[in-house]
């Protein structure tokens, strides 16, 4: 067999064993998930660090020792206001209440509006439908702790050396296309997912912080849906609402306009400042294509599907454009011209 | 790197000792040989080690690159197209390096052809490496680039004195 040939068999084979690796212990991929977005988000703290004359894995060791002492300290302020928020709002079973609501809603609405679905239980399909293809999502949070921190040290540690070893393995002929396309991609997904979580983070503290000036049980929980939510492109502003809205069926206090309004505010903000500057830039897609490439997620991969969709099409369209290049646009471009001009080279001439 | 590794993988399991050669090989080469013996450590760290087989084109020309190549062993061939056919340009040797107007040019479209000669170990080192460094090692950065610069500046030097020799000698048999 050709060389080549088998490198490229090998390279294959490497990528099979790997991507079946996470198939076959599906335990590990959310873990290494998140580890791969706690690492891009680490990243650039990590070569300000560097920057400053300091090696990458001291700067590491600083930053996990860091990491920890915060995420203690934010565990010892507002993790048992968010528990006991959490508890209070899952006792309450609001889920079953509204949906309860809904269905005594039902002869009447379908009076006026047929051709609608019965409400009964809709709510709780709703929440099955998008949490049913990702149960272990928030259920096995040991393992997630463990396994998490651990992964994002070896990704920012020893990520590069990895991908080395894989483009080790690329043939020849395709090492320098393989190169620029892989390095294109994972920048621009790094991109994405910084300014996506940097969006969620902030509409996140609007919701939360509007929500404690009215005084508005829960708003802590509800700041962090909303943030969490907004990552999820377009659809995510509507889910985040979706469990005040519930909330609201059954529970008088939140029939209050200023809660609609902070909500309001802090997707305006969203939509006309912080994502035009920080996302719009760094998504070229069509808004359609993100609609569909999120509905496709949803079908496929439920909430973390919707989450991964817009990361994944935008691979897909550096790869078509890679091709696009490759096959049809003409490798002889016409280049500004830094020498001096045609007729000032033939006065030149007539000088001599 | 005094001998051409023979098993397929070799350049996968790599030793320290091998890393010493590979500084010793990029603080020989014009580019980095203003380098601390720590940068030259990082450097041989992202960079990469081709092997590639007798007759084989490294790339062609007009091909989009994204970096240069250093030869740490062996010859390659560099050729340029011509209605007429191929034409040889030059053949380059164990430490000298190639392509480096990848790490400058943005269009990036490869002015010649390169071929290896014989079995040739070639360093590369590419674009977006570059562009890390810059923003990680910023001070490394500004050395690789000004080296750069300054071949760069050399070659435009030699290419304007063959002009002008072509053009007298083109003047004198006119």
């Amino acid at each position: 067999m050709d060389r080549n040939r088998l490198k490229l068999l090998i390279l294959a084979i490497a990528l099979i064993l790997l991507v079946g690796l996470f198939i076959v212990t599906p335990g590990i991929l959310e873990p290494a998930l998140l580890a791969c977005m706690f690492a891009t988000m680490l990243e650039p703290g990590v070569i300000w660090a560097e920057r400053q004359g300091t090696s990458r894995r001291h700067a590491l060791i600083l930053f996990f020792t860091l990491g920890f002492a915060l995420f203690s300290l934010i565990s010892a302020f507002c993790i048992v206001r968010i528990s006991s928020e959490w508890h209070a709002l899952r006792s309450l079973s609001y889920l079953k209440q509204a949906d309860a609501t809904l269905s005594t809603w039902d002869e009447w609405i379908h009076g006026i509006l047929p051709f609608l679905p019965p409400f009964a239980n809709t709510l709780q399909d709703i929440q099955k439908t998008l949490l049913a293809q990702t149960p272990t999502f928030f259920t096995s949070g040991f393992l997630w702790l463990l396994l998490t921190p651990a992964f994002t040290f070896m990704l920012l540690d020893d990520g590069s050396r990895f991908l080395r070893l894989l483009f080790n393995m690329v043939p020849n002929p395709y090492f320098e296309t393989s190169f620029a396309i892989t390095r294109s991609v994972l920048f621009s997904i790094a991109s994405y997912i910084r300014a996506k979580i940097l969006e969620a983070f902030l509409v996140g503290l609007m919701v939360s912080l509007g929500l404690i000036i009215m005084q508005v049980p829960y708003a802590l929980v509800l700041g962090m849906i909303a943030g969490c939510t907004n990552i999820v492109p377009y659809l995510g502003p509507l889910l985040g609402v979706l469990p005040v809205f519930i909330i609201a069926l059954v529970d008088t206090r939140f029939h209050n306009w200023s809660i609609a309004s902070v909500y309001l505010l802090a997707n305006c903000i969203d939509m006309f400042i912080i994502f035009p500057i920080v996302v719009a830039k760094l998504v070229r897609l069509h808004p359609l294509l993100i609609l569909s490439s999120v509905a496709l997620g949803q079908k496929y991969g439920g909430l973390l599907g919707m989450i991964l969709s817009v990361p994944l099409a935008s691979t897909c369209k550096i790869l078509l454009e890679a091709c696009f290049e490759a096959l049809y646009v003409p490798k002889k471009l016409k280049k500004p011209r830094l020498t001096p001009p045609e007729p000032l080279l033939q006065e030149q001439k007539n000088m001599t | 790197m005094s001998s051409h590794p023979h098993f397929l993988w070799k350049d996968l399991f790599q030793t320290d000792t091998h890393d010493k050669n590979l500084s010793s090989i990029l603080q020989n080469t014009a580019l980095f040989k203003t380098l601390t013996p720590r940068e030259l450590s990082y450097l041989s760290s992202i960079v990469y080690e081709r092997i590639y087989q007798p007759h084989e084109t490294v790339f062609q020309q007009n091909d989009r690159g994204i970096g240069m190549y250093i030869v740490a062993q062996g010859r390659v061939a560099v050729k340029s197209q011509s209605p007429s056919g191929d034409i040889l340009i030059t053949i380059l040797g164990q430490g000298s390096f190639f392509g480096e107007i990848a790490l400058v040019d943005p269009e990036n479209l490869r002015s010649a052809t390169v071929e290896s000669i014989e079995r040739s170990t070639l360093i590369g080192f590419f674009k977006p490496d570059l562009l890390a460094i810059m923003q990680s090692k910023p001070e490394m950065s500004v050395k690789i680039l000004l080296q750069l610069s300054t071949i760069l500046g050399r070659r435009l030097m030699e290419t304007t004195d063959k002009l002008s020799e072509l053009a007298s000698k083109v003047r004198e048999s006119a």
